[in-house]
């Protein structure tokens, strides 16, 4: 034995939603993103803990079904466990489905790697009735095991002890015994040189799994492919499976019991949410008591922030000497800083909205009743993830596209995601339907969002059919059982958006309004240089009414979209310090048309920098970048007229 | 005891999964997810226009496209409900 | 304009130019900037401290 190491691997596996990234969140301290779906860890992660002396290095890998099938995330974790192999996997086992989970298992015991088994959502199977003998399973499956959960911490010590004992586990691989013909093809395989899990897994993955060394193994394989095809209806993967799934019914036989239904109350829900008839009003009325709600229930705490935010301007104001240092901070950093902070409420609300979506299980439901709708312009099944993530920030919902393997529906993903109207112009909607909708503001906002959904899948018809495809991908989706979101998640989650939202105010929004206060206010006598600005570009946005102010703001939104709202929060210098005076002048100097068609160029137009960045780095070239920037400009400026036009013979 | 394809069968109809045919990855793909011959297969939930729909087997519900599905040889056990 | 309005003014350019700089070489070369998001999974240094 070489010196005590005091540095190790772990690496977690399991299942798609199993909770392996709560866990790991637990484990590390970390706050990756959890949802109940399939698919919200795509790459691997990593986080750091110590304990008693020895220092833990954890990967999150993507939930994966097998080892032998070939998509992405199973890719990524298994050139991980060949390339870099951790000195100890944690497996991570759903016990509301332990037959399938363990199949994965069985992979790993086959390949003999170190590993040591968490069951989670334990407590969701015994509140069905259902039982699992631990030690039973345990001494089954000859690897330690313990009953954990992702939502609560209370059993981490103990699982990092399990660990700490296990750091140094020998292992044996486990056999399987197949079907004779299988086991004749193993032993031709192993015979020129495989190991048995090599054989098993080429057989399994049809040659895909395993790189074989030289030609004699090639030819081997081949021929045994041949033989079996000749001799069975069923595929390898198949008759694998038929052994491994005999080797756990043996194993669970003794060690478990379980009812195979679901529950009453997860079955109602299913009626009513999944309804042939009622899904698809359902799912849209939600949407609506969403953006109800974020508009007005924010709409309170808003108004503490704006009356401390005007305050401390008041006060700022009256002690400081006249300088430019004063104007500096009231009227550019206090204006427009305050002028974004006020939306802080709404923005959680909204995040909180989606995340109780996300947790409970009702996206995935909702993904499959858009499925027709999305595979009809084109979109693979799995640009839901994406375009739902778009809601929060487009950025890693742009990232989060790489687990479409199909060239064109990831492109189309990509450049759709921009029109999916991301947190940071939910300030300018609140603000411009406060003002000219004042009674039907939640109903306004739902219906840009919905324009933008509208506006996304039109371009992704278009784009359908202006590139052209490589192949078709099969959308297989696992329904999730329902959740109750857990308190702390949504607490942690809701916090975090909290967190960045003030982080962006501290950063982009603050630079932004200084920027546009010294371009205000310079030179002293004379026009400012903003208005010269505004002015010269304002005969391009003259058709949809916009005056020099929102052309400005407009600009000073390729930054970042909330520093339009500071923008004009800073360009509507008004002498009331607070939103009243904002609204009052912008109530006044826009039509209320203008004012829907401000909103509808916010929605359309091209993407944050930080988007840009993204969508070039992901597609790989400019030109995509380009043609996004583009897109963008001419739809919100066609959509924007449109919208003016229309707006005014009604308004 | 009558054949046919998933797509074929109906609401609250019972039926036991016979053979699943098509491309490797796809039945790579359903073998992974625990879609295996033998096992129960009912109709959970049906989408406006009738694709795709929801298969409950045992607790997991699995949502397929027909275009999947028609590959699925099924078995029909009772007509009842 | 005072000396010390001239000295803001100065500060706050040189600033403002600075962060700029910073802002787009983070945006364009790193996996993910520090403003932009939060919760992206495309690298390591996202949440970590």
């Amino acid at each position: 034995m070489a010196d005590k190491k005091t540095s190790y691997t772990i690496a977690l596996l399991g299942n798609p939603n199993c909770g392996k990234t709560s866990l790991f969140n637990q484990l590390t301290g970390a706050r990756q993103r959890t949802g109940n779906m399939a698919g919200v860890t795509v790459t691997s992660r990593e986080g750091h803990k110590k304990w008693r002396g020895i220092d833990f290095h954890f990967i999150d890998l993507p939930g994966i079904y097998s080892l032998a099938n070939s998509r992405v995330e199973e890719r990524v974790a298994r050139d991980y466990l060949l390339a870099t192999p951790p000195d100890l996997i944690l497996n991570v086992v759903d016990a509301n489905n332990l037959a399938r989970n363990l199949a994965l298992t069985t992979q790993l015991l086959e390949q003999g790697l170190p590993i040591v088994i968490a069951l989670n959502m334990l407590d969701e199977l015994e509140k069905q009735g259902g039982s699992i003998d631990l030690h039973e399973l345990s001494l089954g499956l000859v690897k330690p095991l313990m009953a954990s959960d992702g939502r609560s911490n209370h059993h981490i010590a103990e699982l990092m002890d399990l660990l700490l004992e296990n750091l140094e586990q020998a292992s044996e691989p486990l056999l399987i015994a197949y079907e004779p013909h299988i086991e004749w093809a193993i032993n031709a395989l192993t015979e020129v040189g495989l190991t048995r899990w090599q054989s098993i897994r080429w057989l399994e993955s049809c040659g895909d799994g395993v790189m074989l060394n030289h030609d004699e193994q090639v030819k081997t394989a081949q021929e045994v492919l041949v033989t079996l095809a000749n001799r069975h209806d069923e595929s390898l993967a198949e008759m694998i499976a038929e052994g491994r799934y005999g080797y756990i019914h043996g194993l669970l036989h003794k060690s478990s019991s379980e009812h195979q239904d679901q529950s009453v109350a997860d079955h109602w829900l299913d009626r009513v949410t999944l309804n042939r008839w009622l899904g698809m009003p359902i799912f849209v009325l939600l949407l609506w008591v969403m953006f109800e709600a974020t508009f007005t229930l924010g709409s309170y705490p808003a108004d503490w922030i704006d009356a401390s935010v005007s305050w401390v301007g008041q006060q700022v104001g009256a002690l400081m000497p006249a300088s430019l240092l004063k104007n500096l901070l009231v009227e550019g950093l206090i204006a427009g800083v305050g002028g974004v902070l006020v939306f802080l409420p709404n923005v959680v609300l909204l995040f909180f909205f989606i995340a109780l979506l996300e947790q409970s299980g009702y996206m995935a439901r909702a993904a499959f009743l858009t499925d027709n709708l999305m595979s009809k312009v084109g979109l693979h099944g799995k640009a839901f993830v994406p375009l739902v993530m778009g809601f929060g920030c487009n950025v890693p919902a742009i990232m989060s596209a790489r687990t479409i393997e199909e060239p064109r529906a990831r492109l189309i993903t990509i450049l759709i995601n921009p029109f999916m109207s991301c947190s940071a112009r939910l300030p300018v909607y609140v603000l411009l339907a406060g003002i000219f909708f004042t009674d039907n503001a939640g109903t306004v906002m739902f219906s840009l969002y919905m324009l933008g959904i509208l506006v996304a899948f039109t371009i992704a018809a278009l784009l359908a059919r202006t590139i052209t495809s490589h192949h078709d991908e099969t959308f297989i989706m696992e329904l999730p059982p329902w959740r109750f979101p857990s308190g702390r998640s949504m607490a942690l989650h809701v916090w975090d958006k909290a967190a960045d939202f003030l982080k962006k105010i501290g950063g982009v929004i603050l630079v932004g309004s200084i920027l546009i206060w010294l371009l205000q206010s310079f030179p002293l006598h004379g026009t400012p240089w903003l208005e010269q600005l505004g002015r010269f570009v304002a005969p391009l946005f003259a058709p949809m009414g916009f005056g020099w102010q929102e052309t400005v703001a407009l600009l000073s939104g390729f930054i970042a979209k909330e520093v339009i709202a500071a923008s004009l929060v800073v360009v509507y210098q008004t002498d009331m310090n607070d939103m009243a005076g904002l609204q009052a002048a912008l109530g006044s100097a826009l039509a209320p048309a203008s004012g829907l068609a401000l909103m509808v160029f916010t929605l359309l137009y091209m993407p944050c920098l930080a988007t840009i960045a993204t969508i070039r780095r992901e597609t790989g070239s400019w030109r995509w970048a380009a043609v996004s920037i583009m897109m963008g400009l001419v739809l919100a400026w066609i959509g924007a007229w449109l919208v003016y036009n229309v707006a005014s013979l009604w308004i | 005891m009558f054949s046919m394809t998933l797509p074929e069968l109906k609401t609250r109809q019972q039926a036991i999964i016979k053979t699943i045919a098509g491309p490797e990855p796809l039945r790579q793909r359903l073998v992974a997810l625990g879609v295996l011959k033998g096992l129960n297969i009912s109709v959970a939930a049906t989408s406006l226009l009738g694709n795709p729909r929801v298969y409950s087997i045992g607790k997991q519900q699995i949502c397929l496209r027909s275009k999947e599905a028609s590959y699925i040889e099924v078995e029909l056990q009772s007509n009842g409900g | 304009m005072t000396l010390f309005d001239w000295f803001v003014l100065v500060a706050v350019v040189v600033l403002l130019g600075i962060w700029f700089c910073r802002y787009l070489y983070r945006t364009f070369n790193r996996k993910c900037s520090s403003t932009g998001c939060s919760n992206c999974s495309g690298c390591g240094n996202a949440k970590k401290k």
